[in-house]
């Protein structure tokens, strides 16, 4: 039985408590004890008892519709003032998200940068070049990871809480503010991705072509930089200035 | 057994022909229609319950409490009047439905 309860609880979870959800949950749990009981009668072990009078059970999906309660709206906290995010918060999050984009950036640059290293060395020796490609890469995946773990936290803290009206203010001004730079950003990003054939052009022309390649790949490496660290660093503004104000 | 997919639009006519009769509750409805249907259909009860809730709403059946069942009164449903019609309406509609359908399926081409 309280397995029942329990089960039927966490169908509910995040569901509106009103009137009309709490004559649903006691409903549907008499029809889950009936039928868990009739179970047992037919000489059925309890364990099985349970699982059929579940396994009937269906999707909470069909009872929220009848009772009119939008199922995205019940799976969300209702916004409060007593969890809003305030501006030091929110500051918080921002640099840690500026530290976030920059060294997830520099991760995804240098696994790039290590091809370009790989190709460098290789003209000379395959030994240092294999070295430096392993090095480049290291560094670049420990970034990665790196950013990650340290951004998981500050996203934690800020889970779907809603803003204070001062923070909603101070993001709107943030992201307004930083969008000059997200532009230019974006073009010096996709300006070297567009340029990085030159090099080759370059170097081929003054006879040293075996460098062509390799520049050309550092230039892809930095355009790409340019171009996650910008969009990160905008993100961060607009996860919070989307968000609602709490009540 | 037949899909709940094949069954979605027939599940208010089913419940309004097993109150049609007499009284009934949440799991002796769901059970009426899995006997009579020789276990053919086994309707969801979360699908009844939806079902009820909107048959209450629009006035075809009314829900009173019953006798007293693990600690607390248990919900009954009758048919009111317009359920009666309600039900009329959809022995028509199936008959029309079957014509319509049988028409296309009923024997290989």
């Amino acid at each position: 039985m309280e397995t029942l309860k329990t089960y039927l609880a966490g169908l509910f979870e995040g569901v509106p408590d009103t009137a009309a959800t709490r004559k649903a949950k006691v409903d549907l749990l008499d029809l889950m004890t009936d039928h868990y009981h009739e179970e047992l009668a037919e000489g059925k072990s309890e364990a099985e008892a349970i699982g059929a009078a579940i396994t009937a059970v269906g999707s909470i999906d069909e009872v929220l519709a009848a009772l009119e309660i939008d199922p995205r709206q019940a799976a969300k906290p209702q916004p409060s003032a007593a969890n809003a995010i305030d501006e030091t918060t929110a500051e918080r999050y921002w640099q840690a998200n500026a530290r976030y984009a920059l060294t997830l950036g520099a991760g995804v640059a240098f696994c790039i940068l290590s091809i370009a290293l790989a190709a460098a060395f290789g003209i000379d020796d395959t030994t240092i070049a294999a070295v430096m490609f392993f090095l480049a890469l290291g560094i670049g995946v420990a970034a990665i990871i790196t950013s990650a773990m340290g951004i998981k936290p500050q996203r934690q803290r800020i889970g779907e809480r809603p803003l204070t009206p001062a923070t909603k203010a101070l993001a709107d001004e943030k992201m307004a503010a930083y969008h000059q730079s997200y532009t230019i950003g974006l073009m010096v990003g996709i300006l070297c991705c567009l340029f990085s054939v030159l090099p080759p052009i370059v170097m081929n022309a003054i006879a040293n072509e075996e460098l062509g390649a390799p520049l050309m790949i550092g230039m892809i490496a930095l355009g790409v930089f340019y171009l996650v660290y910008v969009q990160t660093i905008s993100n961060g503004y607009k996860r919070l200035a989307t968000r609602p104000i709490a009540d | 057994m037949i899909s709940s997919d094949s069954m979605r639009g027939y599940n208010d006519a089913l419940i309004l022909a097993v109150l049609a009769g007499g009284d009934s509750y949440g799991y002796q409805v769901e059970k009426a229609i899995r006997d009579r249907t020789g276990g053919a259909y086994s309707i969801r009860e979360t699908t009844l319950y939806s079902t009820l809730t909107r048959l209450v709403k629009n006035g075809s059946i009314e829900a009173y409490a019953g006798e007293i069942s693990y600690g607390r009164p248990r919900t009954y449903y009758r048919l009111t009047a317009a359920g009666r019609r309600l039900l009329a309406a959809k022995r028509k509609e199936w008959v029309q439905t079957q014509a319509v359908v049988s028409k296309f399926l009923a024997t290989e081409e």
